[in-house]
Parts: C-alpha cells; structure tokens; sequence
C-alpha cells in the first residue's frame, strides 16, 4: 500500500559546503541516502518536499554540522492480510515469484487452487488448469499477502492465491474492451 | 531500595533505567480489524494517485534542474524505477481528472479508513462481495447496497475515461 508519510534523517555537513548553497547540498544529499532505499519495514519510493531543516549544530571536536530535515516521501509497505496486484516473473515446480512494485512475493504450490498445476512439460513453464487459467511469466495475478519477515535492508513476504477472487483477472486489463 | 506509595505523587525511588521495549511489529496486518503499526494515521493513497504524484515530482524536478532523478543503473534506482513501471501498468485512471473525481467520491465517505478507500480505488472490484473478500475490514464497516452504489460509482469513472 502506498502512503505519504512523515520522516525524518539527521544528515552531516562538511564546512566545505557551508555557504549560499547548504540547503540544496542538503537535500541532494537526502535524495541521494533515501530514495530507493528499502528500510526492512517499508521502501521509500520519492521524497515528495522537505518541510523542515533544522538549525546546524557543529559537532564539538570536528568542524562537521549535522542538521535533522523532516520531509514527506512516497512510500510503500506491505501489510499482512492484504490484496495486491503484481505480475509474474519466474515459476517453478515449488510455485512462482511475483513482482508488487519493488517486492519479489512468492506464491507457493500449497497455495495454489488445486486445480491450477504444474505443467513441467510447458514452455515456458507454467501453472494450469488445462482450460484458459494460466500462470507463466508476465502474468497479471492478484495475491493476498500472507507473511512479511524483514531483515537490514530487505523485505520478503509470500502470498496465496487460493481464495475467491484472487489469481487471474477474469476480465482483461485492457481497458478498450468495457466490462460486461 | 527504600520505595515510597505509588500513589503518593512524589518519587523517591530512581525508575529503573532500562530500554523500553521496541514497538511490536508483528501483529501488524490489514484483516477483519486494521493494524498497521506506524501508518494507521498516515495518509493512504491509490495506485492511480501514486503514480500522477510521482510523475508530477519527477517532472517538476526535471524543470527545475537543481536535483537529480535517482540513477536508473544502481540498486535504489532500480527500485524507483520498477515501482514506476509497476504504477503505469497497474494505475486504473491514468489522468489527472479521473484521479481526483475518485478522490472526491472516496471522501465522501467518512466512516471507511484511509486504508480501505485507497484500497478500493487500487483495486476496483465488481462486485460487494469482491470487495468485502478482498478489503477483510470493510465487513463490519458497509452494507452490501451501498458499497455496490459505491463500486458502481467507480466503475462508471473508469468507463467515462477510457472509451
């Protein structure tokens, strides 16, 4: 799910930046250390604005300012629980990996409608059901997020597909043809 | 350690001093009761309002030239950039009109959380019963007819736009 959300980073300064153009040294430098930076809970996507820089307080013992900046950013997290849409990018025998933004999800075979298996024999490699439900890579498939674990810097979840509604769209994403 | 009545306003006894224990994040999760941690207050926004946000900012940084776009090549970048690609394919208004006409019509909603209104403006179920099984919360928070009224009111947004 995608939030705007408060943060806030202490940043340093050396005194060779002091001078006309410390914020903008500032703020490069935030947008360079956060975005795209995955936290273990959430990914910050964008700094949106910095709504505030403190005053710079010189570190005693070295000429260094560190100054704290509030800012608003882009960000995304998975939650427990939740549905979301992604695509396809690699499926084995075990299940597939799906792709949610900047999230690598993964959809085990247990969870799986029983009636969509494996096909080993299929290239590329795919889940089926023989009819007109299949699973292979670049697929759009809806996942219910069943777990989040974090680590430093990195997110993995896995999600289900067994439930109603979830899996392929029964409509196609192209919108020229309207929904029945 | 002498300890005085815990009631008696003044403390004698030196609180223990020992780190308070970090804030759980494991019961965080989006079902029947949302919990999601520091973010329950945070505003939630749909794909489609994701991605007119961050291609208004990218442009707006681009005109003013004072800062750089993150680098395609590294691995933040990449982030940025497969969350842009993910917010093309998956957004359902793709301008800026339909955006905010779904924007509005969410709000007028007062008892649904943030959450389950960006919720159903990313997903853009059919049917109430979609919704419901997809959006766990919305169960105890919505009739069947008028979360149909709603999800038809969408709809009609999203026809209106692409024919």
């Amino acid at each position: 799910m995608f939030f705007i959300h408060d943060l806030e980073r202490v940043l340093i300064l050396h005194p060779s930046f002091f001078g006309a153009n410390m914020r903008e040294h500032l703020v490069t430098a935030l947008l360079d250390q956060v975005e795209g930076l995955c936290t273990g809970r959430y990914y910050i996507i964008c700094v949106m604005e910095t709504t505030h820089i403190s005053r710079g307080r010189i570190i005693p013992g070295s000429g260094i300012a560190e100054f704290t900046i509030q800012y608003k950013a882009l960000v995304w997290k998975p939650f427990k629980g939740e549905t979301v849409d992604g695509i396809v990018i690699s499926v084995n025998k075990m299940g597939f990996f799906a792709e949610v933004g900047p999230l690598s999800v993964f959809v085990s075979s247990h969870l799986i409608p029983g009636d969509i298996k494996f096909d080993p024999t299929a290239n590329p490699p795919q889940f089926t059901d023989n009819g007109d439900q299949v699973i292979e890579k670049g697929t759009h498939i809806r996942i219910k997020l069943i777990g989040t674990r974090m680590d430093v810097n990195r997110l993995y979840a896995i999600g289900s597909v067994k439930e109603d509604f979830l899996g392929l769209p029964m409509f196609i994403y192209n919108f020229i043809i309207p929904p029945v | 350690m002498a300890s005085t009545n815990p009631t008696n306003g003044s403390k004698i006894t030196p609180k223990i001093s020992s780190r308070s224990r970090e804030k759980r994040t494991i019961d965080e999760e989006a079902g029947p009761e949302l919990k999601l941690g520091e973010f329950q207050h945070s505003s939630a926004i749909t794909v489609s309002e994701a991605r007119e946000l961050l291609s208004m900012v990218f442009k707006h940084r681009l005109e003013q030239g004072k800062y750089e776009l993150p680098k395609k090549d590294t691995e933040r970048g990449a982030v940025v950039n497969k969350t842009q690609e993910y917010l093309e394919i998956f957004s359902r208004f793709k301008n800026r009109e339909s955006v905010e006409a779904v924007d509005r019509l969410l709000n007028s909603q007062p008892d649904l959380d943030p959450f389950e209104k960006a919720q159903l403006g990313s997903l853009c179920c059919d049917s109430a019963e979609e919704a419901k099984t997809l959006i766990p919360s919305l169960e105890a928070k919505k009739s069947d007819e008028e979360l149909q009224d709603l999800l038809n009111e969408i709809t009609k947004l999203r026809n209106f736009v692409d024919t």
